[in-house]
């Protein structure tokens, strides 16, 4: 008798495993003065070759932050080969090359970066941060009242293939709860935009894209 | 210092009967070790001394971080070997909180420990592996999962690999000493087979080669406010344990985190 067999996924079982037994780098750890989390906070990690192109990249930086978004050229030539169709709002896709092009920062200023963004290009009244199990990682206190609907939807949710990861469902004569979970690194967010009308499927997948640059702590990775 | 917290996916594994005797093992072997009773059912406090409800514990440390480590050691007999009680406040706490909700406290706890001068750090947690056990977990340098060695209970374990893999994310260093079956029953197929089959579905190095028997000594052992080894007719457990001892010490050298016994 084998009393396994029928109740566990051996290959996937031994993959999870697997993944126990491998050994991690270690991420070097660096502590902010202005954290602001008391003695207790162990920093946040950094990448050497973000510190890197940090130090070329702080002067223009630190001299206007606001100025990340505005590469219109850049954005441009990303967007130009794949517009979507029609009734998608063509400046949408200029979401993930601006989250793409802007500079690593912490979480929330990154987190920001992007819900500025994504107002600019979808008209979106608002916009928040969820975890999956519906805390706030990035508030929108005119849209509170949301964060349990939002929860709530994210959690019934079920992806299928083939489709892109979001429901929205109608709040207002002008106003659609768009609900995009999305895998981060940081574990399921899920994104909340009231927007005037339902996105289309292509821009909602570069948004779940810039939304996943814009958590990742590294260029391009996890 | 060097902490191993003893977690479950599953309740009612032998989790305290391994903390209890594998901590003796080690303070036997001249390691200082502490103890430390982190399930609210207060198990190791019951087992190893009676008047465990009355002192003031880990929970009450998670509640007040001021009050002194030293408050709440216990000695023993054994000048090595070391008890925290779970407490006085261990009745309202835990209650669903959500991971990371203790996480700084734990940490202190271990950091004050550590600077108490112990070399090992056991902790018995509460089953599951989210909550507070996951802030104990993720504190710790190594965790070592009991599974009872029968089919219902090995069951679980995609559910464990799930939970351990989610605490690799908040604690990538974490090293896994793996499976320790217990309850094993070498005189009952299932039990066997239970072994076997768990073998074969998890890598060597994730299943500890020693096994902890279903015994009746254990319960006569908790009766008596004992580890089992200090029994007279406990010569084969302290085998055991001294067998697990050996080689949680050589899974922890071969991860680079070997034990150093301040001696």
């Amino acid at each position: 008798m084998d009393p396994l067999e029928p109740w566990i996924d051996a290959s996937a079982a031994r993959r999870m495993a697997e993944r126990l037994l491998a050994k991690v780098e270690d991420p070097e750890v660096k502590t902010g003065p202005d954290t602001g989390f008391g003695t207790d906070f162990v920093g946040f990690a950094t990448e050497k070759e973000r510190s890197e192109t940090q130090l070329v990249e702080t002067p223009v930086a630190e001299e206007e932050p606001a100025r990340v978004f505005e590469p219109v050229a850049t954005v441009q030539t990303v967007a130009a080969p794949s517009l979507p169709e029609a009734n998608t709002e063509p400046s949408a896709e200029s979401v993930p090359a601006v989250a793409a092009a802007s500079p690593r920062g912490p979480l929330l200023e990154r987190l920001a970066r992007f819900r500025d963004a994504l107002i600019r290009h979808t008209s979106a009244q608002g916009a928040f941060v969820l975890d999956r199990e519906g805390r706030p990682v990035m508030e929108d206190p005119a849209f509170g009242k949301l964060y349990f609907l939002a929860r709530s939807l994210a959690q019934a949710y079920r992806p299928v293939s083939g489709h892109a990861g979001n429901v929205h469902v109608k709040i207002g004569a002008n106003a659609v709860l768009e609900v995009v979970p999305v895998d981060t690194p940081f574990g399921c967010l899920v994104l909340g935009a009231i927007v005037p009308k339902p996105l289309a499927a292509s821009v909602v997948a570069e948004i779940a894209e810039a939304l996943k640059k814009a958590a990742t702590p590294r260029e391009g990775g996890n | 210092m060097i902490s191993i917290a003893v977690s479950s996916q599953k309740g009612g594994v032998g989790k305290t009967t391994v903390s209890i005797n594998m901590a003796h093992a080690f303070a036997r072997a001249g390691v200082k070790t502490l103890l430390v009773d982190a399930d609210p059912q207060g198990s190791v406090g019951l087992s190893l001394t009676r008047q465990s409800r009355m002192l003031s514990g880990f929970y009450d440390y998670i509640a007040d971080p001021g009050i002194p480590l030293e408050r709440l050691l216990v000695p023993t007999r054994l000048d090595t070997f070391t008890l925290v009680a779970a407490g006085q406040a261990s009745d309202y706490e835990v209650g669903g909180a959500p991971t990371g909700s203790h996480l700084a406290r734990v940490r202190g706890f271990v950091r004050a420990v550590e600077a108490r001068g112990f070399d090992l750090c056991l902790i018995d947690t509460p089953a599951g592996l989210f909550g507070l056990t996951a802030d104990i977990v993720s504190s710790s340098d190594a965790v070592l999962v009991p599974q009872q060695a029968e089919p219902l209970g090995i069951r679980s374990v995609p559910k464990m690999l799930e939970g351990l893999n989610r605490l690799r994310i908040i604690h990538p260093q974490l090293i896994v000493l793996g499976v320790l079956m217990t309850m094993v029953q070498q005189d009952m197929a299932e039990s066997r087979e239970s072994v076997e089959a768990l073998r074969q579905l998890l890598p060597a190095d994730l299943v500890l080669r020693s096994m902890i028997p279903r015994d009746g000594l254990f319960v006569k052992a908790s009766a008596r406010g004992l580890p089992v080894g200090v029994l007279e007719e406990g010569v084969g457990a302290l085998a055991v344990f001294d067998a697990l001892r050996a080689e949680i010490e050589g899974k922890l050298e071969r991860s680079g985190a070997p034990l150093k016994p301040n001696r």
